[in-house]
């Protein structure tokens, strides 16, 4: 069991949504590890919807987004459901640069946060035949007679498999590929929606797995659409998940697991850990909620470890600064940070996402955390507004004070080097008054600039 | 916490591995790449010509059976032979080549050697969409495979990882640099490098002595991810410096000429003549340089001697000839490779009528290499041109693979081994020895 | 050729008055104008161009039917109409009613004017001033209405509305109205030379059919250009790349055979499900009397040459 305190019940804020301010803390801490990562991941699937028509208007495509970086600023108890937003965005990673359509994105968006949390075999099922994703991965022309690879081989690559297990052993082969591709053939879209054509189905046997010595076919192999008739007994996406890897364990649990964890926690993690964090995943027949409190229950969840090897995203980067530092904003300007942060979403760089971890700090990118640092700080607009009598108690006296009340805010307090902190207190020039309005809004709005652009901000 | 920074660097097996890898001109002694010849600190720059540029009448045909299929397929947008400035024979096919008119300053360059054009250029299974094939010529990848990283970035992660050697002259940062510890810097101007600071309230000297104390501290009582951070804080610092001190007065051979590829050279040469002539005791290490162009899209009135496109390779030939000049007052000729492309080329037949007249998406197109070190003439072939030979009956046959070309360079001029940067072997052009 | 150079050199040095401003404040009205055609309507203060085909002060395209309008932007202009406007910065030019290349309202002309101030001409510095772009042409069609026997022009149509910006802030929205007129004495059905020939000019061509996006460019899996030249060896005996389609054995034109023509169906939304979207798609349906030409073409065997409808042109 780990210690049930403050820094730990910051931690799991962070990770599982986008930080939380004193009064989150306080909350969360006072129901208890168990019940507060209940109260978290219990969520019942949500079917808002944001904006978004069906073509490819950038004005249409930036209400969008700042549509949903408002829910991500907003959320309260669902911070979890905006977080796996965010990470099934990465994680089926689509790009409207390829769909150009924002009405298709919004819908995907809207399918992440309904089914996000539920049954990962229900997420599969409706990602297969979601129009965005038909459109980006060339399932919609997929066809019984032209049948294209692209989605097969990135289902089980990067959405469910993985290309090998953990002892490094090939999950599947070629032929595998060619197989589900077929299973997979069917979808188009119609008026929008990814619709199942039986005309378009490749309705012949087909063998999956046949060098794995748990052999799945033959069967007809297809994917139930639910709103349609059933258009084959089994569904390929059931027999995906029935693969088990050169352990014998089944590898879709594994594979998923290693992915929370490294998103959630921290890169490599060990095979034995993983195996403890998905037994209720499998019993609860692969509900995806029971992986992720496996996580946030996990002692190692909590290790110096999992608190300083990841670098924030600059979704988590913007958005904890905003609602740590009680700000509030239109997101209206926000797209455009993200972009030049690196993260314009709905636009993640390839079928793989986005690169985790240090790329997301190289020089320019960096310095677009600053810039937005410094507009959140001096942010006296609706677009970005920051009132610093109300970030800092005023009836303070010492620049010593101040600052760790800030850092405090922005939970770095216990990190934060004491030469650092010395010359942040330095910044403010032997400052004691903080009702001082030039104070306030000079250097209490600066220091709250370079405190945004310390490292332990940009970690967690 | 030292476990901490092993694991953060087992993260990348290919960047661990570059840091304890020998200098590459060691490595070249040593045998790991044959043939090795740029200088150790080689300057690259690739120019990016966005929308698909129509080749076929950037590098035309001037006699021979090609030349007559050509007038037939494109009666409004023919090159009269006349005009077209010869640049000799097609290696292939014997018959001769022209530049576009429009493009004398390059043609100069290319009778003094300091030009390869390196026709037919491409990759099987053209996509004809813009992003796709974008991501392809970036990415350096197949057109089966997906995107995940760029060329570049791919190289830099083997060859130069984390270090700040790279200058993308765009304010987002281009696929081209994706890697998993690439480092590059994205500015459309100069003056954009700078630290924010508050209008209402400035303040921006004490933020900034602030945040280089801390950055020190960070650098040294920290570790693990918190020190890498911090290293990186206080290395932007010090560049920030760096870039801020380049001037871009100066009498460059760019000045005065339109439009918008001759203002992004103008402040690559400018960053060059800091580091390298100016003897100037805070370089910007800069070494490699991407800059884009757009506008070669020309579905409709596109223009033969006139027009967009001419005036497009007007700037181009100016500006590439301008900055090539810029190199070698600034003397530093022998050490800067300067590389073209566009995501694709165009059919070869026309569409519209006389006044409307342009080309639609089409395949293999040419490139221009540019510098010193170059090997000047023609390389590949003009594709043929008659319909049983055009890709789907509409478009140019590719004969050289980009990647070759990129292999090429990256063996030739970065001095490191192009096989696991490309994900496979590719020949090399004649274009550098 | 020789024309159109001579053309952007007197412009270089035309006056103030010969460009339009474009409207906006006038602190920033002259940062951008247009030069090229000179707008002629309202007399005061003009913000259009309007021209009757084929007249050669203003038309620069030889077909009936269209207006070649020849647009050019000059940025910086010392115009003494605006004296408090002073010089400044400029980097970003956009059309903002091009819309983008996978919408099929998207204008080629608009992308090729905004391409050659955005790429061609700037940026330009606030030391720079009266820098002209060369000119563009945009071409406006006149919309045709078809009727028993004939075929007539009706009045085109086109805006521009641009936004040219700069680093230091500096903001110009424009707005150019291009109308184009039909010439009196003139019929939609001049030089049209046979059925299939109005169905090109009239139908395929204009509907943007072929001047946009939809079946023009390459677009995967289906590959139907409709451009002139290409359209006939397309559609008539071609089976359709749609798989219910063609599995029903329905060809794009089946001569002779118009229930069978796949093209009428979609023209006219009768599709069985997988079938796709009515066309022309994201535009307005075609009218009864222009589906109507195709459907008698297509009973009469959909020949290459001759007249065999009623409707529209007649030899």
């Amino acid at each position: 069991m780990v210690v049930w305190n403050e820094e730990n019940v910051a931690h799991l804020l962070s990770r599982a949504g986008f930080g939380g301010n004193d009064k989150d803390v306080s909350k969360y801490l006072r129901y208890g590890q168990s019940v507060a990562v209940d109260r978290l991941v219990d969520v019942k699937g949500s079917p808002s919807k944001g904006p978004g028509k069906a073509d490819f208007d950038k004005d249409d495509l930036s209400s969008l987004r700042a549509w949903w970086i408002k829910r991500m600023v907003k959320a309260s108890t669902r911070r979890v459901q905006e977080k796996m937003c965010l990470y099934w965005h990465d994680h089926f990673a689509t790009g409207v640069d390829v769909v150009k359509n924002n009405l298709w994105m919004s819908k995907q968006n809207a399918t992440f946060r309904l089914y996000g949390l539920g049954s990962f075999r229900t997420l599969c099922i409706e990602i297969t035949r979601d129009a965005a994703m038909l459109d980006f991965l060339d399932g919609r022309i997929s066809t019984a007679t032209k049948p294209n690879e692209n989605y097969g081989r990135e289902f089980m690559e990067l959405f469910a498999l993985g290309v090998s297990d953990l002892n490094g052993v090939d999950n599947y082969t070629q032929s595998d590929v060619e197989e589900v591709t077929r299973a997979f053939t069917g979808f188009e879209v119609v008026s929008d929606v990814g619709t199942f054509n039986p005309a378009r189905f490749d309705g012949g046997n087909k063998t999956f797995f046949a060098t794995k010595p748990h052999q799945a076919g033959p069967a007809n192999f297809g994917v139930v659409d639910t709103a349609q008739v059933p258009l084959a007994t089994n569904n390929a996406i059931d027999a995906i998940f029935a693969h088990r890897d050169s352990d014998g364990e089944l590898t879709m649990p594994r594979f998923l697991a290693k992915k929370f964890w490294e998103y959630f926690a921290y890169p490599a993690p060990t095979k034995a850990l993983l195996d403890e964090l998905t037994p209720d995943f499998i019993a609860g027949g692969f509900i995806i909620a029971d992986l992720l409190r496996a996580v946030f229950m996990h002692d190692e969840f909590y290790s110096t470890a999992a608190k300083t090897q990841s670098v924030k995203n600059p979704c988590e980067f913007a958005v904890h600064a905003i609602r740590a530092l009680g700000a509030s904003t239109n997101a209206k300007g926000l797209p455009d940070y993200f972009e030049e942060m690196g993260m314009s979403l709905f636009e993640p760089p390839g079928v793989n996402g986005w690169a985790q971890g240090k790329s997301w700090l190289s020089s320019g990118q960096f310095l677009a955390r600053v810039e937005f640092a410094q507009a959140l700080a001096a942010g006296r607009s609706s677009e970005l507004k920051l009132t610093p009598k109300k970030v800092i108690d005023s009836r303070l006296t010492s620049a010593a004070a101040v600052t760790d009340q800030l850092l405090g805010r922005l939970g770095i307090a216990s990190h934060v080097p004491a030469d650092a902190r010395q010359a942040l207190i330095d910044y403010f020039g032997g400052a004691t008054n903080f009702n001082d309005s030039t104070v306030l809004e000079k250097k209490v709005r600066g220091a709250i600039v370079l405190m945004l652009a310390l490292p332990e901000f940009q970690i967690h | 916490m030292a476990t901490t920074r092993r694991e953060f660097l087992q993260r990348s097996a290919a960047a661990a591995a570059a840091l304890v890898a020998p200098h590459p001109i060691m490595q070249a002694m040593m045998g790991g790449v044959a043939n090795a010849m740029g200088p150790a600190d080689a300057i690259f720059v690739l120019v990016q010509l966005e929308g698909g540029n129509d080749g076929l009448n950037t590098v035309a045909p001037i006699d021979g059976p090609q030349r007559s299929i050509y007038e037939t397929k494109r009666p409004n947008l023919k090159i009269p032979a006349v005009n077209l400035l010869n640049i000799g024979a097609d290696p292939v096919t014997g018959d001769d080549l022209g530049l576009h008119p429009s493009m004398s300053a390059l043609k100069a360059l290319y009778d003094l050697g300091h030009v390869a054009v390196v026709n037919g250029v491409g990759y099987p299974g053209q996509s004809g969409s813009h992003f796709r094939s974008e991501d392809i010529w970036l990415g350096g990848i197949s057109s089966s495979q997906n995107f995940s990283s760029g060329w570049f970035g791919r190289y830099l992660d083997v060859d130069q990882p984390g270090a700040l050697v790279s200058f993308d002259c765009d304010n987002t940062l281009s696929p081209l640099f994706f890697g998993d510890d690439s480092n590059v810097l994205a500015f459309k101007r100069l003056s954009d490098f700078a630290l924010p600071d508050d209008p209402l309230y400035p303040d921006l000297p004490a933020k900034k002595a602030t945040l280089q104390d801390a950055y020190d501290a960070e650098a040294t009582d920290t570790s693990g991810l918190q020190m890498t951070v911090g290293v990186s804080g206080q290395a932007l610092l010090s560049k920030l410096d760096d870039y801020q001190a380049v001037s871009t007065s100066w009498s460059s051979n760019l000045n005065g000429i339109a439009g918008n590829l001759a203002a992004r050279l103008k402040q690559v040469a400018s960053i060059i003549r800091h580091d390298y002539t100016l003897a100037s005791p805070n370089p910007t290490g800069a070494r490699f340089f991407h800059v884009r162009l757009g506008g070669f899209d020309t579905h409709t009135k596109q223009g033969a001697l006139a027009g967009r496109q001419a005036d497009l390779l007007f700037q181009v030939s100016q500006a590439l000839s301008a900055f090539y000049g810029d190199m070698v007052a600034l003397g530093v000729g022998s050490k800067v490779l300067t590389m073209t492309f566009s995501e694709f080329g165009r059919r070869v037949s026309e569409n519209g009528g006389p006044a409307t007249a342009g080309t639609d998406h089409g395949a293999a197109s040419p490139l221009f290499v540019v510098g010193d070190p170059v090997v000047g003439g023609v390389f590949g072939r003009l594709p043929a041109l008659d319909t049983a030979q055009l890709e789907n009956g509409r478009n140019l046959q590719w004969h050289t693979d980009f990647r070759s070309v990129y292999a090429t360079v990256i063996q030739r001029w970065l001095n490191a081994d192009p096989v696991p940067i490309l994900g496979g072997a590719f020949p090399m052009q004649g274009f550098l020895t | 050729m020789i024309r159109a150079a001579l053309v952007a050199l007197l412009l270089a040095s035309a006056p103030a008055w010969a460009l339009t401003p474009g409207g906006g404040s006038p602190t920033t009205d002259c940062l951008a104008e247009f030069g090229g055609t000179p707008a002629n309507v309202p007399t005061k203060n003009p913000k259009e161009i309007r021209c009757i085909d084929n007249d050669p002060t203003c038309d620069d395209d030889p077909d009936l039917g269209v207006c070649g309008f020849r647009l050019s932007v000059c940025l910086n202009v010392g115009d003494p109409r605006f004296p408090a406007c002073t010089a400044a910065d400029l980097e970003d030019y956009t059309v903002e009613n091009e819309q983008p290349d996978t919408n099929p309202l998207h204008d080629f002309d608009l992308q090729g004017l905004e391409d050659q101030i955005a790429f061609s001409t700037l940026p330009v510095e606030s030391t720079q001033q009266n820098v002209c772009s060369n000119e563009v042409g945009v071409s406006v069609y006149l919309p045709i209405r078809i009727r028993t026997g004939s075929a007539v022009w009706r009045r085109g149509k086109k805006q521009v509305r641009s936004t040219l910006s700069g680093p230091g802030g500096a903001v110009d929205e424009d707005r150019m109205k291009l109308t184009c007129m039909p010439a009196e004495d003139t019929t939609a059905c001049d030089g049209v030379t046979s059925t299939f020939d109005q169905l090109q000019k009239h139908v395929f061509t204009p509907t943007s059919c072929s001047r946009s996006t939809c079946h023009n460019v390459r677009q995967d899996p289906h590959d139907m250009s409709l451009s002139p030249g290409e359209a006939y060896e397309n559609l008539v005996g071609v089976v359709p790349a749609n798989p219910v389609a063609s599995a029903a054995g329905k060809l794009r034109v089946d001569p002779g055979n118009v229930a069978n023509s796949f093209i009428v169906q979609k023209l006219r939304g009768l599709l069985a499900p997988g079938e796709g979207v009515r066309m022309p798609f994201g535009l307005k349906h075609l009218k009864e009397l222009d589906i109507r030409v195709l459907e008698e073409w297509i009973a009469a065997g959909a020949p290459e040459t001759g007249f065999v409808s009623a409707t529209g042109c007649q030899p």
